[in-house]
C-alpha cells in the first residue's frame, strides 16, 4: 500500500493509530480514577 | 520591506503583547511567577509541552534528516509523536501531587526534596544549567539562522531581534506569559506545517506519488534503514531513535516542569487526550516534507533550508510569511521554556537555596526576573561570538539531559526505596556516557543510539548505587504512599479495614502455615 515496501509499511503506519488509540484509553482510566477518587473524597466529608 | 517580513513582525508583537498582559500577574509570588501559580489548564498545559519539546529541530534538523535519509527518519517522528503522551501518562497525576506537597517549584528542588539530599541539587543544578544552557545556545543559533535566511538581516541582528523578543516578554510575564506564547505558538506551528504537507503532497501525488519518485531515485530512501541502507540490521540505532522522543522528554526540567504547573491531577486526563491528537497531526509532517524536497528541491545545497525553501517555493507571499512565523515559533517555544528553567535553577536553586534562604516574595520575583535576563543575555552573546553546527549541539544537550534526568523523575514517584547514592549514580553515569558515546561515535562501533546507551547506563547505576544508600526516611515513605493516589476509600474505611480484617488475616496465615484450623 502507497507503494511503501511491506517491513516499512508495517513498522511506520500503525503508530498514528496506536497513539491516538492509546490516548482514548488513557483519558478512559483516568476519568475512572478521578471519579473513584472523588467519591473516596465524599465518603471523607 | 515584504509582507511576509511584516506578517511576522506583527506576530512578533502579539507575542510582546502576551508578556506585557501577564506580567503584572506573574509578580505575585514566586510560585506565581516560577509555576503560574500551578493553575494551568489542560490544553494549554498539553500544547506548551509539545511546543517546548519540539523545537527548532522539527523545522530545521529534523527535514534535513529526511532529506538525506528517507523513511529513516520517520523514525524519530514515531517515537515523538508519543512522547507527550507517554509523559503524562506516567508523570503526569504523581508528580503533580508530589511537587505540591513538597513545595517544590523547580524540577531540581523537587529532586532534592524528594530524595533529601542537597548534593543532588547541587548535581542536577550544574548539569541542567550547563546542558540547558548548550541547548538554549542552539535554539538561538537556529533561530539566527533562520530570520537571517528568510528575511535577509544580518545574522548578528536577527539574533538580538528575535531573541530579544523572549527574552522581553520572558522576563515581564514569566512562567504564564511562556507556557500561553506556547499555547499559541503551537497552534501557529501546526497550521503552518499542515498546509505546507498537504500543498508539498499534492505536488508530487500524495504519498504514493513521493515513494513511487524516491524508489526512482534510490530505493534506500523507502527502507527504514537509511539511504544506502547504512544502518541495515543496527536495531539499537533504530530504537534508540524512537526512544530518544518518545521517553526522553521526562528528563528534560523544563519539561517536566509542566506536571508540576497543572491546575489539579484532573488536567492530566484531557490533556493526555489533546497530546495525541496534537502529535499525530504535527509529528509526522516535517519529515514528510524533507522527503517531498527530495523530489522538489534536489539541487538544495543545506537541506536544513528544505522547509523554508520549499515554503517560499511553493507559497510565496503571505502563506510563506505563516511558514516563517512557524518556524520561529518552534524555536521561540522551546527557547523560553528553558529560558525560564535556567532561571529558575538560578534564582531558586541557587540563590535562594545557597545564599539568601530568607530572600522576601518580592525579592525572589525581582532575582528570578534577573536571572533569566542574565541567562537570555550569556546566551545571545555566545550565539554571536561562535555559531558551531546548530543540531549536533541540540541532540547532544536534548540526550546528556534525558540521560541525567529521567531515571530519578521516575524512579521519584515509581520506586518507594530509591535514595540518594542511587540518584546521584545515575544522573553522572547516564549523563557522562551518553558525552561519550556522542563525542567518540561509538554509535558505529557498537549499533547502539547514544541516548539507548545511556539510559541502560543509567538505569544500571541507579539499581547499584541505590545499595550503597540509606532508605528514604518515613515521612518521603508517606508522601510516596499519597503521590499514588490510589485511595479509592474513604479514609475513615480505610483506618479500619485492617482493624477489621486483622484478626482474620492472622488466623487464615496460620492456617496455611501450620495446615490445621485456629480457634478464633
Amino acid at each position: 500500500m502507497f507503494h511503501f515496501p511491506a517491513e516499512t509499511f508495517w513498522l511506520v503506519v500503525p503508530w498514528p493509530f496506536i497513539w491516538l488509540a492509546m490516548g482514548i484509553i488513557v483519558y478512559f482510566k483516568f476519568k475512572r480514577d478521578d471519579e473513584l477518587e472523588d467519591q473516596a473524597k465524599k465518603g471523607d466529608e | 520591506m515584504g509582507s511576509d517580513v511584516i506578517i511576522f513582525i506583527v506576530y512578533l508583537l502579539i507575542l510582546l503583547a502576551i508578556g506585557v498582559y501577564f506580567s503584572r500577574k506573574a509578580s505575585k509570588s514566586p510560585e506565581s511567577y516560577l509555576l503560574a501559580d500551578r493553575n494551568v489548564g489542560p490544553a494549554v498545559t498539553a500544547f506548551t509541552m509539545q511546543s517546548t519539546s519540539m523545537s527548532g529541530f522539527m523545522f530545521l534538523g529534523g527535514p534535513a534528516l529526511a532529506f538525506q535519509h528517507g523513511w529513516f527518519s520517520i523514525m524519530y517522528a514515531i517515537g515523538d509523536a508519543g512522547g507527550g503522551i507517554v509523559n503524562l501518562t506516567v508523570l503526569g497525576k504523581r508528580m503533580r501531587r508530589m511537587s505540591e506537597i513538597l513545595g517544590a517549584l523547580s524540577p531540581i528542588e523537587y529532586l532534592e526534596k524528594r530524595y533529601e539530599s542537597a548534593a543532588i541539587r547541587v548535581v542536577g543544578a550544574i548539569i541542567a544549567t550547563i546542558f540547558l544552557f548548550a541547548y538554549v545556545f542552539a535554539q538561538f543559533l537556529a533561530a539566527g539562522k533562520a530570520l537571517e535566511t528568510l528575511t535577509g538581516w544580518k545574522y548578528e541582528w536577527a539574533v538580538i531581534i528575535g531573541v530579544g523578543i523572549i527574552i522581553f516578554y520572558t522576563v515581564a510575564g514569566g512562567y504564564l506569559a511562556v507556557v500561553w506564547t506556547d499555547f499559541f505558538q503551537a497552534i501557529v506551528m501546526l497550521l503552518g506545517v499542515i498546509f505546507l504537507v498537504f500543498f508539498g503532497l499534492a505536488h508530487v501525488g500524495g504519498l504514493s506519488g513521493l515513494n513511487e519518485s524516491l524508489a526512482a531515485i534510490d530505493p534506500s530512501y523507502l527502507s527504514i534503514w537509511g539511504k544506502d541502507y547504512v544502518y541495515l540490521g543496527q536495531w539499537g540505532v533504530i530504537i534508540g531513535a524512537s526512544l530518544i522522543y518518545m521517553i526522553g522528554y521526562m528528563g528534560l526540567p523544563h519539561v517536566v516542569v509542566r506536571h508540576m504547573s497543572m491546575k489539579s491531577t484532573k488536567t492530566v486526563k484531557t490533556a493526555t487526550l489533546w497530546a495525541a491528537v496534537y502529535n499525530q497531526l504535527f509529528t509526522y509532517s516535517p519529515y514528510l516534507l524533507g522527503m517531498i524536497g527530495i523530489i522538489l528541491l534536489p539541487n538544495l545545497s543545506d537541506p536544513e533550508m528544505v522547509i523554508p525553501t520549499l515554503a517560499y517555493t511553493l507559497f510565496p507571499g503571505m502563506l510563506a510569511a505563516i511558514l516563517l512565523s512557524a518556524i520561529m515559533a518552534a524555536i521561540m517555544s522551546t527557547s523560553d521554556s528553558i529560558l525560564m528553567q535556567a532561571g529558575t535553577i538560578l534564582s531558586r536553586d541557587i540563590y535562594q537555596r545557597f545564599i539568601d534562604k530568607n530572600a522576601s516574595h518580592q525579592k525572589m520575583v525581582l532575582v528570578s526576573r534577573l536571572s533569566v535576563l542574565l541567562a537570555g543575555v550569556i546566551g545571545v552573546l555566545v550565539a554571536i561570538i561562535q555559531p558551531p553546527k546548530v543540531f549536533d549541539l541540540v541532540v547532544f544537550a536534548f540526550g546528556t539531559l534525558g540521560n541525567s534526568f529521567m531515571v530519578p523523575y521516575i524512579a521519584a514517584v515509581y520506586w518507594k526505596n530509591a535514595n540518594k547514592a542511587g540518584v546521584l549514580s545515575s544522573m553522572i553515569a547516564g549523563g557522562t556516557s551518553n558525552i561519550l558515546w556522542t563525542s567518540f561515535g561509538w554509535e558505529s562501533v557498537t549499533g547502539i543510539h547514544p541516548f539507548l546507551a545511556g539510559l541502560i547506563i543509567s538505569i544500571i547505576a541507579m539499581l547499584i548505587g541505590n545499595r550503597f544508600g540509606t532508605p528514604p526516611s518515613e515521612r518521603i515513605q508517606e508522601i510516596f504512599e499519597e503521590a499514588k493516589g490510589e485511595r479509592l476509600l474513604p479514609k475513615n474505611v480505610e483506618k479500619n479495614i485492617s482493624k477489621d480484617i486483622g484478626p482474620e488475616a492472622k488466623v487464615i496465615s496460620v492456617f496455611l502455615k501450620e495446615g490445621h484450623p485456629v480457634r478464633g
